[in-house]
């Protein structure tokens, strides 16, 4: 079931590719900012199984620290999620693939462009069925399918941009139903990261200095030295306080992230349904929220191996 | 934001951030076992609900829903005066009752 949902998109698609073909000035375009789309989604995905990983390390420690058990049973259940976050990476690396392809085919001569129709079905057969985990995916995607199917045309460009539309509008609406849980994996390292430094660091077992550090460079002021000046509870608290804001940032900006993206894909699919029409189409917007989207993730990136750098100089 | 999830989450993550104040504050180890088997109960039930898609129109859920959210709200005063561990832990125990409840609603 799952195969044949793929395939009958990746007919459609390839048939929205040979009509935006007919149209070479926008193709391009097109190509360039939903390809980048992709990537951004996919880019989220990858740093939301980054999370749970960190989440299962930390809950193994924290579980371990407190003398709760960790069945394998429950572990199963952080698995199974990270397989459906997986799962959403390769569909938005498949889509991306589906972008670049249509991308190289408009710019292919008139003679090659069944050639590059037949490349791009193959790379959109790829495009695996969501999970069962959350969502059902022969109903997610049925309606759409179905007017896939309707596309005979290769040249039809109405019906085939409007079909991408519609694509796009489906998985933005899978974005939209799942948003409570990608929003609560955040949350739960939060948690996870404000149990373990209160327990380590009102138990003493942990230095606050890492954190008390970035301030004193900030301002310019060294600490005294750091082996005879003790902590105090005011201290201890403010290294807390600063641990936690770092780890809510990158929930800010996970947040942000996905509020980018879901747009991106809204006024993408808004310029697929413009196509139709015959006056000027101008993507620039749409790939501006796409790099704040990536801008976003990219300061995900760098604030994750900060932590990791710091620790190390600390050791 | 599903009411259903919120609950669970906020189960969860109460019981998480407070976990090691009660397990220091329970006299024995009976006590602390308690304790312990009701966090990691929580804790699958939140982890359940992750991978579900809860249906927010299913009378029994709303149901269930407000009990545990009154269920939560008696474990959050009771987590406030530590004092009387035996009583928090009856009254834990009895908000992830319901929050197991709430979970077995939601399709697998």
């Amino acid at each position: 079931m799952r195969k044949k949902t793929g395939f009958r998109l990746a007919v459609v698609v390839a048939a929205l590719s040979l009509g935006g073909c007919t149209d070479s000035s926008r193709a391009p375009e097109a190509a360039k900012t939903g390809s980048a789309a992709a990537g951004a989604l996919a880019s989220y995905y990858d740093s939301l199984v980054q999370t749970t990983l960190d989440v299962w390390e930390m809950e193994t420690f924290y579980s371990s620290i407190t003398g709760v058990s960790l069945e394998r049973e429950q572990e199963a259940l952080l698995e199974r999620r990270i397989e459906a976050l997986r799962l959403r990476a390769t569909m938005a690396r498949s889509l991306g693939g589906a972008y670049d392809a249509l991308g190289a085919l408009a710019s292919s001569k008139a003679g090659g462009a069944p050639d590059a129709a037949n490349k791009l079905g193959a790379s959109l057969q790829a495009i695996p069925g969501m999970p069962k985990a959350s969502l059902d995916p022969a109903g997610l995607f049925a309606a759409v399918a179905g007017k896939l199917l309707g596309v005979k045309q290769a040249r039809d460009v109405l019906a085939g941009s409007e079909t991408m539309a519609e694509t796009l509008d489906r998985i933005r609406e899978l974005l939209e139903r799942e948003r409570q849980v990608y929003e609560s994996i955040g949350r739960e390292r939060d948690v996870e990261v404000e149990s373990i430094a209160t327990h380590l660091l009102r138990n003493r077992m942990a230095s606050p200095w890492p954190p008390l550090d970035r301030i004193a460079q900030l301002i310019g002021l060294p600490w005294l030295d750091q082996a005879k000046l003790i902590p105090d509870e005011k201290l201890t608290q403010a290294a807390l306080a600063l641990i936690q804001m770092r780890s809510r940032r990158i929930n800010l900006l996970s947040e942000s992230a996905f509020g980018n993206i879901s747009r991106s894909l809204e006024s993408l699919a808004a310029k697929h349904r413009e196509m139709a029409g015959k006056g000027e189409i101008r993507f620039g917007d749409v790939l501006r929220t796409v790099r704040r989207a990536e801008s976003d993730l990219d300061e995900i990136d760098k604030l994750r191996t900060q932590a990791k750098q710091q620790n190390q100089v600390t050791q | 934001m599903s009411e259903s999830f919120a609950v669970l989450e906020s189960q969860y993550f109460t019981l998480h951030r407070n976990l090691s104040g009660m397990l220091s504050a329970c006299k024995d180890e009976t006590e602390r076992t308690r304790v312990r088997t009701e966090y990691a109960q929580a804790r699958g039930n939140y982890w359940r609900a992750q991978n579900k898609v809860f249906d927010e129109g299913n009378a029994e859920v709303l149901k269930a829903t407000a009990e545990a959210k009154a269920g939560q709200a008696k474990m959050e005063q009771a987590l406030a005066h530590l004092e009387s561990i035996a009583t928090a832990i009856e009254i834990v125990a009895a908000a992830v009752r319901t929050g197991t409840r709430l979970a077995s609603f939601v399709p697998v």
